[in-house]
């Protein structure tokens, strides 16, 4: 049996609007192990952002634990955890949040200035297997949605990270694209080994996912394990 | 290179709030050093008055004696001698009313000079308190001590009109008709009286043109005495113990001489108090100047930078989710604003300092001031980046609250809407 990666135990997360509290997330348990793939399903709203969030220390838990590779990252002081987030965690928006003023390789590398050891040739050959080897000098409105995405997931590899947290990767891209961006998204963590967690509204983004989560109003409803065909 | 695009990179038409808010905080500098480099040149003003007009020395004097000065060769007079003031003040009398005593005798004698007669203004001073209050240079041999005897300092000029040199000696006729020799001991190359008698008879002098005397025979008060052949003085300086304390010393010198019309009493203190009162106003007006430059301007452009920070909020949150630290991310945010500041300062100062005139004519309710200097020093510096700095630091104060108060993933999410 591998090693737990992520260690989730009974996270609830409240988040206050106006006067009105909400519970995005109401003890959540799982785990998952390194190299596993998984795919977190549920209708908006479900929290499945939000539990994505705590596992990358973007938010804190208001109860429970989280366990990343050993380590519990509830908890830690603003710059440990950016210093998790640099190092062990690669994150994936839907909305690619790439930095315009940078061209596609320097947003490429740009996880590697917190710790001031600058690889260029490792950002190139990520940005080469992300299909985009002559577009490392365009800027990001140069390039189309999928290319942008191509870019985000070579920066979330960028600093060889254990786990991949990606949410949403293919809610702003047409089918096609976010076939395969999922494609490559996937190979991309079982090739390295990685962790991946991804946050998606279909099941069958990833072909075959290890195991899917299935969220409802906050709950973790289902755990499927998918059997490697 | 990357990190210049982080910091300098991606603003788009808040890029153009920024170069304003520069333009701002460069006029804002330039006004506020301006006006502070008045204000400093009208402390400089100040302190020059403090040292030169010496607010605290009160001077008396006797009654000038403006009598036809005529020399033996008219052939209707023997040779007469005559005080440049008439000797009425009694040193008992001014000792009397406090302060520092500075005694003078001035004497005007004319000395016999190879064939011809030659005027000389002879002035008997303590030599140690003389000193305090005006200046001698001496340019060869020695200044005068308390207990010396017949001996004199003299000016240049004056040492070249008498054809004596260091060593040599001249004589003058005293009181009793009989002639002192006087030894020369030391050659004067500049000397500043203060309170010079007028100059009302041709003679040597190191200052030409000038209406009082600048130039003489310098010896000690007890061998002005014995030319004299009196003890009372001509002319004296009472140096009161602060400037605050001249009126109660005139007030007591007044009432000690109030039955002698022939000494008069002049003070400057009251003029010097006119111009702490100008430069006050002078304080009041360039400060309320550079306080409202400062804090309209500051306010202006510390809105413009708020907005160009409030529109970055989402770039510094990636930056947080990504890994960089607080304080990386901080470095990154402050970056723009202390250059923005930086440039905008640095551009004011030197306006204000190529621009500014070199002489400032104050307002006309200030005239006793007189032309101003302006000038720049550091505290000037330090008050324009302080400025600047504080614009940047409120600019961007809300948003640095923002990120430190939300999450990440607050901020990520507040700011993608």
């Amino acid at each position: 049996m591998k090693a737990s990666s992520v260690v989730v135990r009974s996270v609830t997360k409240t988040y206050r609007r106006g006067q009105k509290q909400i519970t995005a997330l109401k003890d959540v348990s799982f785990e998952m192990s390194q190299g596993e793939l998984a795919l977190l399903v549920g209708p908006s709203g479900s929290g499945k952002t939000t539990l994505l969030n705590l596992i990358a220390a973007l938010d804190c838990p208001d109860h429970g634990e989280i366990i990343v590779g050993g380590s519990e990252i509830t908890g830690l002081s603003r710059t440990a955890a950016a210093r998790y987030r640099n190092e062990r965690v690669g994150f994936i928006f839907q909305s690619y949040n790439l930095l315009p003023q940078l061209t596609a390789l320097e947003n490429v590398f740009l996880p590697m200035l917190p710790k001031r050891q600058l690889d260029r040739r490792r950002a190139v050959e990520l940005l080469d297997a992300v299909g985009l080897n002559d577009r490392g000098s365009h800027r990001p409105s140069e390039l189309s949605g999928g290319e942008q995405q191509r870019v985000a997931i070579a920066r979330a590899l960028v600093n060889d990270p254990a786990i991949i947290l990606a949410d949403e990767p293919t809610g702003n891209l047409d089918d096609d694209n976010a076939r395969k961006i999922a494609e490559l998204l996937a190979k991309a963590c079982r090739e390295r080994g990685k962790t991946l967690l991804l946050v998606t509204h279909d099941r069958d983004m990833i072909h075959p996912a290890d195991r899917i989560f299935d969220m409802r109003a906050g709950f973790l409803t289902a755990l499927e394990t998918v059997l490697a065909s | 290179m990357i990190w210049a695009k982080l910091i300098f990179g991606g603003f788009g038409r808040r890029g153009l709030e920024a170069v304003v808010a520069l333009a701002v905080l460069a006029v804002a500098a330039a006004i506020v050093a301006g006006a502070l480099m008045v204000i400093e040149g009208a402390r400089a003003a100040m302190a020059r008055t403090e040292r030169e007009d010496r607010p605290d020395i009160i001077q008396v004097k006797s009654r000038f004696n403006r009598a036809v000065f005529e020399t033996p060769r008219s052939g209707k007079l023997p040779p007469l001698t005559l005080p440049v003031y008439e000797p009425l003040i009694d040193p008992e009398k001014l000792s009397a009313a406090g302060g520092t005593l500075v005694a003078r005798q001035s004497l005007l004698r004319n000395v016999v000079s190879g064939t011809a007669f030659l005027n000389l203004y002879i002035f008997g001073i303590e030599p140690d308190r003389e000193s305090q209050v005006s200046a001698f240079s001496v340019g060869r041999g020695r200044f005068l001590r308390a207990d010396d005897g017949a001996v004199a300092v003299l000016d240049q000029a004056s040492a070249e009109a008498l054809g004596v040199d260091l060593g040599g000696s001249f004589p003058v006729r005293k009181a009793d008709g009989q002639d002192l020799s006087l030894t020369v001991v030391g050659i004067l190359d500049r000397l500043e009286l203060r309170d010079p008698p007028p100059r009302t008879i041709a003679a040597p002098v190191l200052t030409p043109d000038s209406s009082y005397v600048s130039s003489g025979v310098f010896v000690t008060l007890r061998t002005s005495e014995e030319i004299f052949g009196r003890s009372t003085l001509t002319d004296a300086l009472v140096i009161a113990p602060a400037p605050e304390d001249v009126p109660s010393v005139v007030d007591g010198l007044r009432e000690a001489f109030r039955l002698e019309p022939g000494v008069f009493i002049t003070e400057r203190y009251g003029q010097f108090r006119r111009k702490v009162h100008d430069f006050a106003q002078t304080l009041a007006l360039f400060t309320i100047i550079s306080a409202a430059t400062a804090a309209l301007a500051g306010s202006f452009a510390a809105n413009l930078l708020h907005d160009v920070y409030a529109d970055r909020r989402r770039q510094y949150a990636m930056l947080l989710a990504l890994g960089f630290s607080p304080m990386q991310t901080t470095i990154v945010g402050i970056a723009i604003g202390i250059a923005a500041a930086g440039a905008g300062t640095l551009i004011g100062a030197l306006v204000a300092v190529t621009c500014s005139p070199s002489h400032f004519a104050m307002p006309s309710l200030m005239a006793d001031l007189g032309a101003i200097e302006p000038s720049f020093d550091l505290l000037i510096a330090v008050v324009v980046i302080g400025v600047a700095l504080v614009a940047v630091a409120l600019g961007m104060a809300p948003t640095a609250w923002w990120l430190h108060k939300r999450s990440v993933a607050g901020t990520l999410s507040e700011q993608g809407r």
